[in-house]
């Protein structure tokens, strides 16, 4: 598969008045053509950091992007854009949805106008054709009567239909690259589904990419192809939907898929919680970054940052249990079982 | 909107009645009353008395207040006590005077303050910001008898660019004559309110910049000057129109320091020597006035808020 995005060795760093936060700390991934690929992880991991980079949107002051990082795409280093460039990959070669969509949307225009600004930018259309291309666009989200609707405002929307003229507005110009940061977290299940849908249906249809951001492990089983698995601003673990759910090798996402209710369980059987709290980044723990909550943690954890050890073709996880002095450690039994069922 | 305006009309009702009630009481708690004017030094103490029972001023304040009510209802503002001419032929020929100066400053507060609030608020802490904020702080803080006073020293006693005061060159009669009449005091007026819609607007600008949906906009690939004109200033300047309303009371009070400062033939004038006169139905008539003035620019500014934001219109049609 082309690889469409490469972000290589990314860190972002906050400079606050309590001191340097290192939001993300040398993360490296890449997003092939047509894939789609999540990162997970708990709230304040650098998950939107990460989207929020890949799209050039961090403002900077407060934050800053190490020298050393690279974001490719194609070819590329955005960070070495011209204004012009960015304009045009902005919308145009990679799009973005928002969490909040009411927040997203400008309250005093009409959603027609908002969706059509991106054609306005990205196309050569005339106002007739797009006004015909915003019609279509929206009735393509599943927007009823779209030829009156898109003179209404965003408020006079359901949260649903609100998230639903995002993914229109995103993919107005067919992008590449959609990123998608916790699309369907203010919406009730249902809703959920549908908003998935158009995302797998758009993804099948064209060839855009996806980067799903999101700490919802049911949403990623159902549509991504592959995870990165992110804890204290870094990668702890990657690999495709098979190998995260069925061969976890990391403690943490074993730890994370514990937490995840599934239907295939006996119901007596407990949900466990990670304890204890998501690292303090400002001074992120000496070595491992989960060693603080990790029920293996060693005494080398403590002190030196594993590196990513390969298990398989596009499979590989940063822990020390990798490493062949370490204890032989086998997964959690729930996750056995889940290894017969893969297998 | 309908019943929304006719519930907003009604309401006017019951505060221009404690305003005038209020405004009564007032009169009646100061000292001294237009008396003062009458009396000559060979006047004896029952010849006071007697002058005083026939100007109406031995009545009870709730007397004076309903007999006053009456004739108001019926159209009548009464007659000065001074100069005993009617209160609202008075008010009639100063009006266009105080209301011209009024519009004419708040023109130039919104024209002069938009401009410098944006460029402030969207370079925040840069050198620029840091001139507009200062040059506010100090409109804010000036009284505006001192400003009027030093501008009359500069653009008219030594410049000799402007008159210092007036309204009309004797003997000419253009439209031309009052507006350069008129730039002094439309100056003076207009500082403050320019000073606080400035910071109002820099604060509303810095605060839109950082919604998402600017975000958003930037996503799609709009340029930054795309943003600031096709997003955010629409939603910077709606604040305005309700600012715009609540510093009308600066206005009317401003008007009548400036008014004095510059000899403006406005109401201010009249009000102030009425005040100093205690010619309660002259003050009566123009703290009326101002307060009808003051109600309709807030009910006209709700009026616009609603059919300039989106999402007030709506709630409106509901009710």
């Amino acid at each position: 598969m082309d690889t469409l995005l490469r972000v290589n060795n990314l860190s972002v760093f906050y400079d606050t008045y309590a001191g340097t936060v290192q939001a993300v700390r040398g993360v490296s991934f890449s997003v092939g053509k047509g894939e789609v690929v999540a990162i997970v992880g708990e709230s304040g991991c650098g998950k939107t950091v990460t989207a929020k980079t890949v799209m050039g949107l961090l403002r900077c002051p407060p934050a800053r992007i190490a020298p050393e990082s690279q974001v490719l795409f194609g070819e590329k280093n955005i960070y070495q854009f011209t204004q012009e460039e960015w304009q045009r990959y902005r919308g145009g070669d990679c799009a973005m949805i928002f969490q909040d969509a009411l927040a997203a949307l400008n309250p005093t225009l009409t959603v027609g106008r908002q969706v059509e600004e991106a054609l306005l930018l990205h196309t050569s259309l005339s106002d007739e054709e797009r006004k015909r291309e915003v019609v279509r666009l929206l009735e393509s989200v599943g927007i009823p009567q779209p030829q009156a609707r898109m003179k209404q405002y965003p408020h006079e929307f359901s949260g649903g239909q609100r998230q639903r003229i995002m993914i229109a507005m995103a993919l107005a110009c067919r992008p590449k690259l959609l990123i998608a940061d916790e699309p369907t977290t203010s919406l009730d299940v249902t809703v959920q589904a549908q908003i998935l849908d158009l995302i797998q249906r758009r993804r099948q249809e064209g060839e855009t990419a996806v980067l799903l951001i999101t700490h919802d492990l049911g949403i990623v089983a159902n549509i991504a192809d592959r995870l990165v698995v992110m804890y204290g601003g870094k990668v702890m673990e990657t690999g495709s939907c098979m190998d995260i759910f069925y061969r976890p090798k990391h403690p943490y996402t074993w730890a994370l898929l514990r937490a995840v209710p599934r239907i295939d369980r006996k119901s007596q059987e407990k949900l466990t919680s990670i304890p204890g709290a998501p690292p303090d980044l400002i001074h992120p723990p000496q070595g491992c970054a989960f060693h603080p909550r990790c029920p293996y943690c060693m005494e080398v954890c403590r002190h030196r940052q594993p590196d990513a050890v390969q298990v398989d073709e596009g499979h590989s996880y940063s822990c020390w249990l990798s490493h062949p002095l370490a204890p032989k450690i086998d997964p959690p039994v729930m996750e056995k079982e889940a290894v017969t069922y893969g297998d | 909107m309908g019943k929304f305006i006719l519930k907003r009309l009604l309401q006017m009702i019951p505060v221009a009645m404690l305003v005038a009630f209020f405004s009564f009481a007032i009169i009646e708690i100061a000292p001294g009353d237009v008396l003062m004017h009458y009396i000559r030094p060979n006047m004896t103490n029952e010849e006071i008395e007697e002058l005083r029972e026939e100007l109406g001023l031995n009545d009870g304040i709730v007397e004076k207040f309903v007999g006053w009510g009456k004739n108001v209802l019926q159209g009548n503002l009464g007659y000065s006590l001074i100069n005993h001419r009617s209160v609202a032929a008075q008010i009639q020929e100063r009006i266009p005077a105080t209301v011209g100066l009024m519009g004419a400053s708040l023109v130039l507060s919104i024209v002069v303050s938009i401009p410098l609030g944006l460029l402030s608020g969207v370079y925040k802490n840069r050198w620029v910001d840091q001139l507009i904020s200062a040059i506010s702080y100090v409109g804010i803080s000036v009284p505006s008898f001192w400003l009027g006073i030093v501008l009359i020293i500069v653009f008219s006693l030594k410049l000799g660019l402007l008159p210092s005061m007036g309204m009309r060159t004797v003997g000419v009669d253009s439209a031309w004559d009052v507006i350069v009449h008129g730039i002094l005091p439309a100056i003076v007026l207009s500082a403050g309110n320019t000073a606080v819609f400035t910071r109002y607007i820099r604060a509303s600008t810095i605060s839109e910049l950082e919604e998402e949906y600017v975000d958003t906009a930037k996503s799609k690939g709009a340029s930054s000057r795309r943003i600031l004109c096709g997003h955010v200033i629409k939603n910077c300047l709606l604040p305005i129109i309700t600012l715009v309303g609540m510093n009308l009371s600066h206005l009317v009070v401003g008007s009548f320091i400036v008014e004095s400062v510059f000899s403006w033939p406005g109401m201010g004038t009249l009000g102030m020597s009425a005040i100093n006169a205690r010619d309660y139905p002259v003050i009566m008539g123009f703290t009326m006035m101002s307060c009808i003035i003051l109600m309709l620019g807030n009910f006209i500014a709700d009026i616009l808020y609603g059919f300039c934001d989106p999402r007030i219109q709506q709630g409106g049609d509901r009710q």
